[in-house]
């Protein structure tokens, strides 16, 4: 009798066990995806901190079990408060300082990304602002006509022109990170806006973001530049000029104040509300109005000129700072919060309010999902024994090794599991090892019981790969293909 | 000639097909250019020339979808009717074959997804007729979907020339192909790095389709 053929190749193989492994893992995940929702999920407490319209600054909580949650706050004592539906809490503003800006442009990045926008004209202009994505990146504006279509100008930094900006006249910007910075590069509207970077459509009148309010945005828009100053974009006749020259700014931020927030006499205008830009220098928080257009200045205590915050401007000449600070040997962060006065003397400090993973780590609901990614016994036990438990640990107030021993007993179920599925394909390779007459060892079956169904595809492949050579069917004799009985 | 041959046949046995892409590629292009030729009204263009979820994404699934429909159509018509020993008996390689069918395959899906998308950039890049800026730098991730759409259509054809079970190991080549596609041709970084990776995987489905030529049992 003829050899069987096995009709295999590298390339194919290599094909074939990609493509298995990336059809189990994904059937997998849709698998797990869909017991894990019939499954109980655990308790969650997360904490932040967040300050009321009157100043006083609470803690968030919010608990959840399955799909029931519960929101509360309480003050910095922990006794409960009750907030009314005009005190919405608010976070405070996160500022950076220039040495944590993450460099994400890349010479790669092919694409130039479009930020499409409309000024308060009466008959609205299409306005674009084009980052061209060189190292820095670098930024113009283009500016179009709703009715002809037609291109009017650009807008570089030497203001209005009729051609393209040269690379001398484009503005320079601050490190990108990701579509969200231009929050922080970019201000043309009172309220926070997210501008989707990726995909982008041509502005309407239905966007709705052509109110005239009274402020500066009514005419400006503001534009920070790589080399830490602010420019003011004329949006009706295209000029620019410096804002707040004497600034260096390192980070920069809408914000509306309440009056609250605001010296008595700040105002005569009878508003609840009153928009502006904050900004960070090097040792001051700058807060500038848009309406009455002049500013509060507050100083940055030295111990956080060099650190990243979140701040809030108080209605009695305070500011308070949050800030993180991570606990030693754990993926663990304490927040601390730190009362000034605006010259930057310290009122009071409280270290340790609350603390916070540094990321959130619930692998008690997502086990079957790590299973289903690492399917075997052994690579998903020594999964266990490698990943963090301090948030476990510190929110079940055990120790590390208790806590450790809590997931090994939490993900009993997938382990044995797996050491089911390990124990039937081993028992389905004997079979078949046995039915083509090809050798193995009891190593092998160990191989497969502990490892899964990768350690049974990779054995497989290596097993079988011991039969004789294969012969293409244009040199094999015909006599192999019809086997006909020898003669004599 | 009978390159020139096969070339035609192979055309008119994808005529429907092309009928069909090219119809779904018309009917994005012209909503990209502001008419719904579905309703028959006329509107303003909404995306901004490539940088919109359609060149994106929805033109890029449709050529997925043309890709698979070439690559089985090409075999699978073949198997059928039992014309691949009439093919391989031609006094020319089976290889040889192949190559001309690939590269009309190939012609066809590049033809249907990039004839019509260029006279789209060239009318967006007229002033007045988009009030928005059409910047050729943003349609290189487009002619780069095009091209690891390759990849689609030549697991689509090997799988064709597989004689696998349809529910064993038959289409796994596709999910491959499937999960480069998605991996390589969604992400805007390292474009000459995915480009090396798209040759180098459409080079592992050449020598995998080459096996199949040479080991594959036909009969």
């Amino acid at each position: 009798m003829s050899t069987p053929v096995i009709r295999k190749s590298w390339p194919v193989v290599a094909l074939l066990t990609v493509g298995l492994i990336i059809a189990y893992v994904f059937g997998a995940i849709i698998v797990s995806s869909i017991v894990s929702s019939f499954l109980p999920g655990p308790y969650r407490h997360q904490k932040s901190i967040v300050a009321t319209g009157s100043g006083e600054i609470l803690i968030q909580h919010y608990e959840y079990l399955n799909s029931d949650y519960e929101q509360y706050y309480t003050d910095l004592d922990g006794e409960r408060k009750e907030i009314t539906a005009t005190d919405s809490p608010q976070s405070l503003t996160h500022l950076s300082s220039l040495k944590d800006d993450e460099d994400y442009s890349s010479e790669q990045y092919r694409r130039r990304l479009i930020f499409a926008f409309l000024d308060r004209e009466q008959r609205p202009r299409k306005w674009y602002f084009i980052v061209e994505n060189d190292k820095p990146a670098t930024g113009y504006f283009e500016v179009y006509d709703p009715l002809t279509n037609r291109r009017l100008f650009f807008v570089g930094r030497q203001g209005r022109s009729e051609t393209r900006p040269t690379k001398s006249d484009v503005f320079e910007l601050p490190r990108i990170s990701g579509d969200y910075y231009l929050q922080s590069v970019l201000l043309i509207n009172e309220t926070p806006y997210y501008i989707n970077g990726i995909h982008g459509t041509i502005p309407s009148s239905s966007w709705g973001s052509a109110t005239r309010t009274g402020s500066l945005f009514d005419t400006f828009g503001f534009l920070r530049s790589g080399d830490n100053r602010v420019w003011q974009i004329n949006f009706i006749t295209g000029e620019v000029s410096p804002f707040l020259p004497e600034l260096r700014v390192h980070d920069m931020k809408q914000l509306t104040l309440n009056r609250e927030q605001l010296p008595a006499d700040w105002t005569q205008a009878d508003r609840r509300t009153e928009s502006g830009i904050i900004v960070r220098t090097e040792d001051a928080l700058v807060w500038y109005s848009l309406h009455e257009e002049k500013s509060l200045r507050a100083a940055i205590p030295k111990s956080l000129q060099q650190e990243d915050f979140s701040a809030r401007l108080q209605g009695d000449n305070r500011v308070v700072y949050l800030t993180s600070s991570d606990m030693e040997n754990q993926q663990l962060r304490e927040l601390n919060l730190l009362w000034t006065d605006f010259s930057g003397d310290t009122i009071d400090e409280k270290k340790g309010v609350i603390t916070q993973p540094t990321y959130q780590q619930n692998f008690q609901d997502n086990r079957w999902t790590a299973a289903a990614v690492v399917p075997g016994f052994l690579p998903f036990a020594s999964l266990l024994t490698i990943m963090p438990v301090d948030d476990l640990a510190q929110r079940e107030e055990i120790t590390q090794a208790e806590a450790r021993w809590l997931i090994v007993r939490q993900s009993t179920d997938v382990l044995l599991t797996l050491l089911v599925i390990g124990g039937l394909l081993a028992a389905w390779f004997y079979r078949a090892c046995h039915a083509r007459s090809v050798e193995f060892s009891w190593m092998g079956l160990a191989w497969i019981v502990l490892m899964g169904p990768f350690g049974y595809i990779i054995l497989r492949c290596v097993t079988w790969y011991r039969r004789p050579a294969l012969q293409p069917i244009e040199s094999r004799p015909g006599i192999d293909i019809i086997s006909l009985p020898q003669a004599g | 000639m009978w390159s020139l041959a096969l070339i035609r046949k192979e055309f008119w046995q994808l005529l429907p097909l092309q009928i069909v892409g090219l119809g779904l590629m018309m009917l994005y292009v012209f909503s990209l250019c502001g008419f719904q030729p579905l309703n028959l009204s006329v509107a303003y263009p909404t995306d901004i020339p490539f940088f919109n979820y359609t060149t994106a994404n929805t033109i890029p699934i449709l050529g997925g979808c043309l890709a698979i429909l070439l690559g089985f159509w090409q075999t699978l018509s073949e198997s059928y009717r039992g014309t691949w020993l009439f093919l391989w008996h031609r006094p020319v390689s089976r290889m040889h074959v192949t190559m001309v069918k690939l590269l009309t395959g190939l012609g066809i899906l590049w033809g249907i997804l990039v004839l019509p998308m260029l006279v789209y950039a060239w009318w967006a890049s007229i002033p007045g007729n988009v009030p928005a800026p059409m910047l050729w730098e943003n349609t290189a991730m487009y002619w780069k979907s095009c091209f690891g759409l390759s990849m689609v259509y030549l697991s689509s054809f090997l799988c064709g020339l597989r004689q696998a079970r349809w529910h064993g190991s038959r289409l796994l080549p596709l999910i491959v192909a499937v999960a480069a596609a998605f991996t390589l041709l969604s992400t805007e970084y390292l474009y000459t790095a995915t480009l090396v990776l798209i040759i180098v995987i459409d080079c592992l489905f050449l020598a995998a389709i080459h096996y199949q030529l040479t080991h594959e049992d036909f009969s």
